[in-house]
């Protein structure tokens, strides 16, 4: 035993600070506090529903619900909730269970009511907590049942991460993962601007027009986010991921002629100038209070050239720390602003959306479908059915963190060894297994690692699928048009989906799924 | 520890015999081990096989094992091993080196256990009929849902960071020039959640004797220079639900257990001035049912910041052995529960409301007589089903439970006891409640139960701030803030407490980022309440006097 531990002291800081310490409290989600009388939850339909899948957890609900299918088996416990007379004494519980705002955007189809609803559900994310870390849900249950809101034509800014898109010949999509990492990043700030200026903030504007209805200035006070305390936005900050939805910084440094390549400090921070002269035009126009700079065609050189100051500005003296973009002078934004080529390069790293597992999945899926030669509707319904964009797999983290949760994502991701950078975040942790984590740093991110003939039987994340949804999910793989394009598959794609129907049929076949549903594991 | 030192030593005579019941289980860790099929993704683990395999193997990064083995679709046995028991065994009678250096906090905690679910009877709600397209053309697709299922999570790390002055005289095992910069790192227990409709079987079974586990403990050597901690004593949790819904798969990530909130919100909703009021609560050994008849005042708050009051206020009496009463407004708690390993038992449940000449109704009516039953509670249970009234202090309880519920029950065979009961097989013998005394304890968790249905926000803050530290020292050490053991599901419950269960788990992973960053602020969380209780109606503030009280103390 190591003889700076006396044997009876418990490893018990909290409970010493809290039992010792009369004084002492935890401030852990201060919000909780800040709440004079109000409801402190909302739910979306889908946290009403069990686990399986196929049923309700409330007592109430499941016995109504276990009734009314009773008559009719395509009731799904979605349709069910929608159904319920809202005026009855279960509606009403439904209501009080989602919240009025919730409960209306589970019921509506009409675009009017469901923008109003989402609305003042980011009123009330001022003082509660959203749901979810990107805000609200748009109910993937309407992409099986079609009951969708028109949004063609929409002016919000702000949607659910899995709201449709709308295909240029008017076909209802889901949205690709692009669109729906830009929705979430919107709605953070979106939350979060509105606690920052304590108001309403407009959903459906952007750029000039935002920046006037926040009144948004330089001033370097930054601000805890409700969902990281390592999040700390400047207003302009906030304004900024709000109108144009790019992922929030993490970490930024200044690059400089001569660095020697392997700096430490620039290890995993990477370079984009056109995220850079966006975010360089919103300081520029917060710093001179100019809301033009921001029109997209504002002619930036004219207005750098009327600055009295132009080819004389200082470099400012007090910086936000992370926002690397606060160091430079007026005239060196302008720069990055116009992507000059001997601008300041400013290389960062933002935080990260963490998938609960599915997204190896979704990728592998999409592989499949695009060896298929299959496009829409097929992508669209099967990203759907794997869960891409659903709000409920997906949480808001900083880098660290998301290599932490899933060293996998973190090493495959383009980004070097998932290793090398949660040992940069802390290397404490994993301390205890030195050889395991060289082993993971080596090995295991190792692409051949991957190809280990197992790796695709364990990477199992239908392991996180409920029996119904890997159900619809076979249900769709075996439509006649896949059938035909997996006729011709060969070689390497042939292998792969061989792979896949592999894994799905022995998911069925653990959860006693029945047998017209396999796929046929030989191509023929 | 010598490399196969337990081959030869003869000292480790038990712990030798013992391993040789448990060798072929090691032999496929240890294939997991030398030879895993993945790696990660979640905190370092190496896993063999998948948990839709029939054998199935976890290592997390403390080497804590996770061995699960299943049979078709009858028998699925999980066996667990904490890290350092794996080390010992590893090192003892193998070659292989790969020991972690962290320090156990809970080593006399931590053994083996093993479990094992068995399909001992089936039931009919298992099977499932859905509705689907297949090729444009709708199909009925029916299956048989598994009536068992389990999630686990791996050890994680939390690193708390020494922030403040005050914080930084805390550590007794921290040497103080690391206090200031360092870092504290600590992994968390391997959690399993075992969850089992009714009629599975629940056996654990006794892996390793004592004399097994003294040889183990006096060969296990921590690392010296080990630099972070953890806890290796499985926290395991046991559901049994009536609902097989609630189920979850196999191997699946941790989900916070689902909670009754949603039970208490619609039986809120359904509660209207001057009705009877009762409110449910699932629980994974059964349902909590909180009676309460019509309140004489206009609002809902005062009575039951009253008996609230009167619980707190009673148990201090009853302590100094003076017996106190309750008001008839003063809720019953009545609770159903059955044994959670038994494969024996299920019930099935109805409430109804009674109007003035006793007729039942679904929804609450105002036609109560004040002197007649107020709620008709109807059960159908299996012989191991228990049925009480916690009998809260005050000396006529029983009548006061008999004159408040009307209650019908009857005890039938496994098969006979229905899914729901409703009017088509309704029970119609009457039966007198059982009165359970309640202990001090039960006393205080009743009395505190209470208090959290009273809409104000003092006492609301009371208990978030609570609940949040309790939250806090669970993710870290699995104990409350009293130091008492915390199980998982308390720990849901109380996140469920102030945030939606099913987002419980979110609310836990932005606790745990709130974890990294502990601060302590000056002031004190009482005189806060105090200081809000002047501000609400005087009626109130006796309650909040009390508490300051107890804080002075």
């Amino acid at each position: 035993m190591n003889p700076r531990v006396p044997s009876s002291t418990r490893f018990d800081p909290v409970d010493d600070l809290l039992l010792r310490d009369r004084n002492a409290r935890m401030v852990v989600g201060q919000f909780v506090l800040d709440r004079p009388g109000m409801p402190t939850v909302r739910r979306v339909p889908e946290q009403l529903i069990s686990r399986g899948g196929d049923g309700l957890d409330a007592r109430m609900l499941q016995e109504a619900y276990a009734a009314e299918r009773a008559a009719d088996p395509r009731l799904t416990p979605e349709r069910f909730l929608l159904r319920v007379d809202p005026d009855s004494t279960l509606g009403r519980a439904i209501t009080a269970l989602l919240g009025p705002e919730t409960a209306r955007l589970l019921r509506t189809t009409d675009r009017a009511e469901f923008e109003s609803a989402l609305r003042s559900h980011y009123r009330e994310f001022r003082r509660i907590p959203p749901p979810y870390d990107s805000g609200t849900t748009y109910g993937s249950h309407r992409y099986l049942t079609g009951d969708h809101v028109p949004l063609r034509g929409t002016r919000l800014r702000v949607l659910p991460m899995n709201a449709p898109t709308i295909s240029s010949t008017g076909a209802i999509q889901y949205p690709t993962w692009d669109v729906a990492r830009t929705r979430g990043n919107r709605s953070v700030a979106a939350v979060q601007a509105s606690r920052v200026w304590g108001r309403e903030v407009p959903l459906d504007q952007e750029g000039r027009e935002l920046f006037e209805t926040l009144g948004v200035d330089d001033s370097l006070e930054t601000f805890d986010n409700y969902l990281d305390p390592e999040l700390r936005q400047t207003r302009v900050q906030t304004a900024f991921t709000l109108s144009t939805g790019y992922t929030p910084i993490y970490r930024s440094e200044v690059d400089f002629p001569g660095r020697l390549p392997d700096d430490k400090r620039f290890k995993g921070l990477r370079y984009s100038p056109q995220r850079n002269a966006q975010q360089a035009r919103w300081l520029l126009a917060a710093r001179l209070q100019r809301s033009d700079i921001l029109d997209p065609d504002a002619d930036l050189t004219a207005i750098w050239n009327s600055l009295p100051t132009r080819g004389r500005s200082t470099t400012p003296t007090a910086t936000v720390p992370n926002d690397a973009f606060t160091q430079l002078s007026t005239d060196q934004l302008f720069e990055v602003a116009l992507r000059l080529p001997d601008a300041r390069q400013i290389r960062l790293n933002t935080f990260e959306w963490e998938h609960h597992r599915s997204q190896r999945f979704v990728r592998r899926m999409t592989t499949i479908i695009d060896s298929l030669g299959l496009g829409e509707p097929w992508r669209s319904r099967l990203t759907m059915l794997t869960g891409l964009c659903e709000p409920g797999n997906l949480y808001f983290v900083p880098p660290w963190q998301h290599a932490m949760e899933d060293v996998y994502a973190g090493g495959v991701a383009r980004r070097g060894s998932g290793a090398a950078r949660v040992g940069q975040f802390r290397p404490e942790a994993f301390s205890i297994n030195r050889a395991r984590a060289d082993r993971f740093g080596n090995v295991l991110i190792d692409p051949d690692f991957a190809r280990h003939p197992d790796a695709a039987r364990v990477q199992d994340a239908l392991v996180a699928y409920e029996p119904r949804e890997i159900l619809e999910l076979l249900a769709e793989l075996n439509d006649p048009v896949i059938q035909r394009a997996v006729a011709g598959l060969r070689g390497r794609d042939g292998a792969r989906w061989l792979g896949l129907a592999r894994q799905l049929n022995r998911a069925a076949n653990t959860y006693g799924l029945p047998q017209f549903l396999r796929l046929a594991e030989q191509i023929p | 520890m010598d490399a196969l030192r337990g081959l030869t030593d003869p000292s480790l005579e038990a712990l030798r015999s013992a391993f040789k019941g448990l060798e072929s289980t090691f032999v496929e860790i240890w294939q997991a081990q030398d030879d895993p099929d993945y790696g990660g993704p979640r905190w370092y683990e190496l896993y063999r096989g998948s948990p839709l395999d029939e054998t199935f193997v976890c290592i997390d990064f403390c080497n804590n094992v996770l061995h699960v083995r299943r049979v078709g679709r009858e028998i699925l046995t999980l066996t667990f091993f904490p890290g350092w028991f794996y080390d010992v065994i590893t090192n003892c009678f193998t070659i292989r080196g790969d020991p972690s250096t962290v320090y156990v906090g809970d080593l006399a905690a931590a053994v083996p256990r093993q479990f094992q679910l068995f399909v001992k009877r089936s039931i009919p709600e298992a099977q499932q009929t859905f509705a689907t397209s297949i090729a444009g053309r709708e199909t009925l697709v029916s299956y048989t849902r598994l009536p068992f299922g389990y999630e686990y999570e791996p050890a994680r790390a939390f690193a708390v960071e020494p922030m403040t002055a005050a914080a930084r005289g805390f550590s007794a095992w921290m040497p103080t020039t690391e206090a200031a910069t360092a870092q504290r790192v600590h992994w968390s227990a391997l959690r399993l959640r075992l969850a089992a409709a009714p009629g599975v079987e629940l056996d654990e079974r006794r892996l390793v004797d004592e004399e097994a586990l003294a040889d183990a403990r006096r060969v296990y050597v921590p690392h010296p220079e080990f630099r972070a901690s953890c806890s290796q004593a499985l926290q395991l949790e046991i559901e049994r639900s009536q609902n097989i819904h609630a189920l979850p798969g196999l191997g699946a990530p941790f989900r916070d257990a689902p909670l009754a909130e949603a039970d208490l919100v619609a039986g809120r909703e359904m509660s209207r001035e001057g009705c009877a009021l009762a409110l449910e609560q699932v629980r994974p050994d059964g349902v909590d049912i909180i009676v309460t008849r019509p309140a004489e005042a206009s609002s809902t708050a005062p009575w039951l910041v009253e008996a609230v009051l009167e619980l707190f206020r009673s148990a201090a009496v009853w302590l100094e052995e003076l017996l106190g009463g309750l008001p008839r407004e003063a809720p019953l708690a009545v609770r159903i529960r059955l044994d959670v390993s038994s494969p024996e038992d299920r019930f099935a449940y109805r409430i109804q409301y009674l109007d003035s000449s006793r007729n039942a109704h679904a929804e609450p009516t105002t036609d109560t007589d004040p002197l007649e039953p107020v709620v008709r509670l109807s059960v159908k249970r299996t012989a191991g089903v228990h049925v009480f009234v916690d009998q809260a202090l005050a000396e006529h309880r029983e009548a006061i439970a008999n004159r408040t519920i009307e209650y019908h029950e009857e005890v039938l065979a496994f098969e006979d006891v229905p899914v729901v009961l409703d009017d088509s097989n309704d029970v119609s013998r009457r039966a007198d409640l059982p009165i359970r005394p309640a202990t001090v304890g039960e006393v205080l968790t009743i009395a505190y139960q209470l208090g959290e249905f009273i809409p104000l926000a003092p006492v609301e803050a009371f208990y978030d701030m609570r609940d949040l530290a309790s939250v806090g020292t669970y993710l870290l050490y699995g104990e409350d803030i009293a130091g008492e053991e915390m199980t998982a599901v308390d720990a849901a419950l109380t996140v469920g407490g102030f945030i939606l269960p099913e987002v419980g788990e979110r609310a836990v992973k932005g606790l745990v980022r709130g974890v990294r960053r502990l601060r302590t602020i000056g002031d004190d969380p009482f005189s806060r309440l105090v200081a809000a209780g002047e501000a609400v109606e005087p009626h109130d503030a006796g309650f909040l006097d009390a508490l300051g009280e107890r804080a002075v103390e």
